[in-house]
């Protein structure tokens, strides 16, 4: 399964999960959604706008671990 | 057109589909159902069957009513940008089910009374124009029921799509 490692970029770079939202362009709902993993899918468009604003790479926010 | 508007038209043709139905199954069958009385008032073996007749006749504008208060759930949902939920693919096939339920009720009264001899041929006959009427809403409401379910489907995708 693929795991979302959104909040530990975010500590990372010292920013919030609002100033991510202002800084992307995407609501605070979509966001948590990522974080939280519920999401189903992500568009390149997402992933690189948050990868361009946290200054990382997608393998930062982005795992596959098996699943238990 | 928007959701609103769509929503609010739906409604009003709805309202005007019951006010049909109200004038149809509480003047017109009725009336119709006197005229044919007084018509063969001297054949006992047809006038035995005016109040039977009737209530199976009105008996078929249940599912009907049934279906409007399920069109009129589908009108409100999509007046809340709702339209391709669960919900909505669920009425659809409930009205499907009515529609042929209604049919097949339809279709057995008339065989019976067929044969009990209240029936002449010709009548039995141009009945099954309504069956084709109500087959079709039936087909047609399933074949909905079905791309609405495939819409909502999509949406909750999109939904959880970032």
């Amino acid at each position: 399964m693929i795991v979302v490692n959104l909040d530990v970029m975010l500590a990372k770079r010292k920013m919030t999960l609002t100033e991510l939202s202002e800084q992307v362009g995407i609501t605070i709902a979509n966001l948590s959604v990522l974080k939280n993993g519920h999401a189903k899918a992500i568009r390149f468009e997402t992933l690189d706008k948050i990868c361009r604003t946290l200054e990382c790479t997608p393998g930062d926010i982005l795992e596959w671990r098996e699943e238990e | 057109m928007k959701q609103k508007n769509l929503s609010l038209w739906l409604k009003a043709l709805i309202i005007l589909a019951l006010l049909c139905g109200v004038v149809i199954y509480g003047i017109y069958v009725p009336n119709t159902a006197n005229m044919l009385v007084n018509l063969y008032r001297d054949y006992d073996e047809v006038v035995w069957a005016y109040v039977p007749m009737l209530v199976f006749i009105e008996g078929t504008l249940l599912p009907c009513l049934a279906a409007l208060v399920l069109a009129w759930s589908i009108a409100t949902e999509i007046g809340r940008d709702n339209s391709f939920c669960h919900k909505n693919a669920r009425s659809m096939m409930i009205i499907a089910i009515l529609a042929a339920a209604d049919v097949v009720y339809f279709r057995v009264g008339m065989i019976v009374f067929s044969l009990l001899g209240a029936m002449s041929g010709p009548l039995w006959m141009y009945s099954f124009s309504s069956d084709i009427v109500g087959f079709a809403i039936s087909v047609c409401a399933a074949v909905l029921s079905h791309l609405i379910r495939k819409a909502a489907l999509l949406k909750e995708e999109n939904d959880m799509t970032v």
